[in-house]
């Protein structure tokens, strides 16, 4: 097969490729088109994680933009917050993508770190054995912090639908709009409560998360 | 662990100069999954515009209508060759085990490639130089391969140290895939593509050769070619 | 660790024995184009999944028969993980392979491409199943992990054997 021949046909399944994302994505920018038509095999997985990791903000951004055009236009935030929250919300995905992807490593397995710290101990080696028993707790909290990602993240996806559903059931009846401010200022807070889970995190890798645990107490 | 970086989006010339200054932090980024899409068009971008500038360099040995064409040439045989073999990584790796995110091996591949790319350009003036000298062929010839050996090295230990970090079953294996199947793919599109480096008395320097067999009848003929046994008198004279 | 505990791929398991299935057949085609002819896409995933299918109980057996034996179900999804393992393994080298095939002259090339890749990917996909068929822990009894690993490594060479010559005797036939 010559290199003319080879050439249009690697052009032809990325231009066919193309037409997938696009179709998938509803959107595709000409650089993006240029670049998967000419390395597919390169650019066309990236096109699909992008898709995937940023579906919890586009699924907020899409929900407020169908909102606004509803009478519940008056209770939602203000384009910059809106924004802000979005952002808060792939900050987020993100992190849980990340606590996902390190406690899937062989070396932050608990029940392998467990086990560790029973040998040494068992051999007498208390010094070492309260290093791995430390590291059991860290791992603990790693899990537990995941969790607590995966829970508000799937408290937000609930909201979020239940925003769109409100937002079309207040086009049919205006007159229920106010009450439904209560739906939007729930999802506000609990996106801007990730913020909590970020200072949580940061607490847990610098060590301090007693001081954490204290000053949440005594705040009101 | 899990460090609270600056995952705000950066231009391209200063993720350019995060590359060359500090790849720990670019791998930090990619293995965060910050901004991959962009990191990723800028590595391209680097790749074409570094190679182009070693193509041209490489074709003014001989001057003339081949510095242009090596330039378009070699960014399409490295940005192709990184097109076929970059998911070699994360499949070799996934089949043992390894768990991987697609993008973020694409993007760690493609920045390596960069950073070999940024030092291969570097090393034009070296070029320049042997053309200025008038070296002979044979030792251009050699000196490019040291050139872009040293380059590919380099790239190689990024995505060595990369991968190594994360400590995960089969990575070694994963990462010496890749350069087999990187090795072979580039081999053979490079030769398709051939030539880049023309000796000055060519005659008539085409875009491309015709295709007279695969990389492996050639590098056969070569050594041959190195016993003695030739296959044609000479090659070719520039009519004067 | 054994890999066992955890997702075994960081893709859907559905999705890597499509891939096993798919894979064979496109490294079939890169034999089917330079031949003009289909059969080795049909030919080719018989080979993989046939011979897989008349040897794997004879490790089951042999594995018994040494006193090492996983239960039944631990070494079926052993295999299933191992046949995932070879389809996403073979879906990174098929275009590689592709390229190299259509991009030379000699039919040579073509079978050493289609048939690198079938091969380093059967060798990931024996090098996986031999770490799910390991125990967590490993075997304590030596002379029991020596027997089961020569168990194992005859069978591996016995299967890629049969496979490997199928496979030849279906690539020169059509190509050359």
């Amino acid at each position: 097969m010559s290199l003319a021949a080879i050439g249009v046909g690697y052009a032809v399944i990325g231009a066919l490729v193309a037409l997938a994302i696009a179709g998938f994505r509803r959107r595709l920018s000409w650089v993006d088109a240029v670049l998967i038509v000419g390395l597919w095999p390169l650019y066309a997985p990236l096109s699909f994680a992008r898709a995937e990791a940023g579906r919890g903000e586009a699924e907020l951004v899409a929900a407020l933009a169908r909102a606004k055009a509803s009478p519940l236009a008056s209770v939602l935030p203000d384009a910059e917050s809106a924004r802000i929250l979005g952002a808060r919300l792939r900050e987020a995905g993100a992190r849980l993508a990340d606590l996902d992807e390190v406690l899937a490593r062989p070396d932050f397995d608990p029940a392998t770190a467990e086990q560790r710290a029973s040998e040494l101990a068992a051999r007498g080696a208390t010094a070492a054995a309260a290093t791995a028993q430390l590291r059991v707790r860290t791992l603990g909290q790693l899990r537990a912090l995941r969790e607590r990602y995966r829970s508000e993240l799937d408290e937000v996806g609930e909201l979020i639908a239940q925003l769109v559903a409100q937002a079309e059931l207040v086009r049919l009846q205006p007159a229920i709009a106010h009450s439904s401010g209560e739906l939007v200022r729930e999802l506000v807070a609990r996106v801007e409560g990730l913020g909590d889970l970020f200072a949580y995190q940061a607490a847990i890798e610098t060590g301090d998360e007693a001081e954490y645990a204290a000053a949440a107490e005594r705040s009101p | 662990m899990i460090a609270a970086l600056d995952g705000a989006p950066r231009p391209a010339l200063g993720m350019i100069d995060l590359l060359l200054r500090d790849r720990e932090a670019m791998l930090a980024r990619i293995r965060k999954g910050s901004d991959v899409a962009a990191i990723m068009r800028t590595m391209i971008a680097t790749i074409a515009v570094c190679m182009a500038i070693v193509g041209a360099a490489l074709g003014s040995y001989r001057g003339g209508a081949q510095i242009g064409y090596a330039a378009i040439k070699l960014p399409i045989v490295l940005l192709g060759t990184a097109a076929l073999s970059a998911p070699a990584l994360s499949a070799i790796g996934a089949a043992l085990g390894r768990p991987s995110r697609l993008s973020a091996d694409l993007a760690l591949v493609m920045a390596a490639l960069a950073f070999g790319a940024l030092l291969l350009a570097a090393c034009t003036p070296l070029i320049m130089v042997g053309r200025a000298l008038e070296l002979d062929y044979h030792r251009m010839i050699l000196a490019t391969v040291a050139m872009f050996s040293i380059a590919g090295l380099a790239a190689l230990r990024m995505v060595w140290r990369a991968v190594a970090l994360e400590a995960a079953p089969g990575w070694r294996t994963a990462v010496a895939g890749l350069c087999v199947v990187f090795a072979l793919v580039g081999g053979q599109l490079s030769w398709a593509l051939r030539p880049y480096l023309v000796r000055p008395r060519t005659p008539e320097a085409p875009f491309l050769r015709d295709v007279e067999g695969s990389l492996f009848d050639a590098v056969t003929g070569a050594f041959r070619s190195a016993r003695g046994i030739y296959w044609r008198d000479e090659a070719p004279l520039r009519e004067r | 660790m054994s890999v066992a505990t955890r997702e075994p791929f960081p893709i859907p398991r559905g999705l890597a024995i499509a891939l096993a299935a798919a894979g064979p057949v496109a490294a079939g085609a890169i034999l089917a184009v330079r031949a003009r002819d289909a059969s080795p896409m049909l030919a080719a995933p018989v080979i993989v999944f046939g011979v897989v299918a008349a040897t794997g109980p004879a490790l089951y057996i042999a594995s018994a028969a040494v006193g090492h034996a996983p239960p039944l179900a631990a070494v079926v999804r052993a295999f299933g993980v191992a046949l995932g393992a070879f389809g996403v393994a073979l879906a990174g080298l098929i275009l590689p392979a592709a390229f190299i095939a259509v991009s030379s002259v000699s039919a040579g090339t073509t079978i050493a491409a289609s048939s690198g890749a079938i091969a380093i990917a059967g060798y990931l996909g024996l090098r996986r199943l031999a770490t799910e068929l390991r125990p967590p822990g490993g075997v304590s009894d030596g002379v029991a992990a020596l027997a089961s690993s020569a168990v194992f490594l005859v069978w591996a060479g016995a299967t890629v054997a049969i496979a490997g010559r199928l496979w030849w005797d279906l690539a020169v036939e059509v190509v050359s």
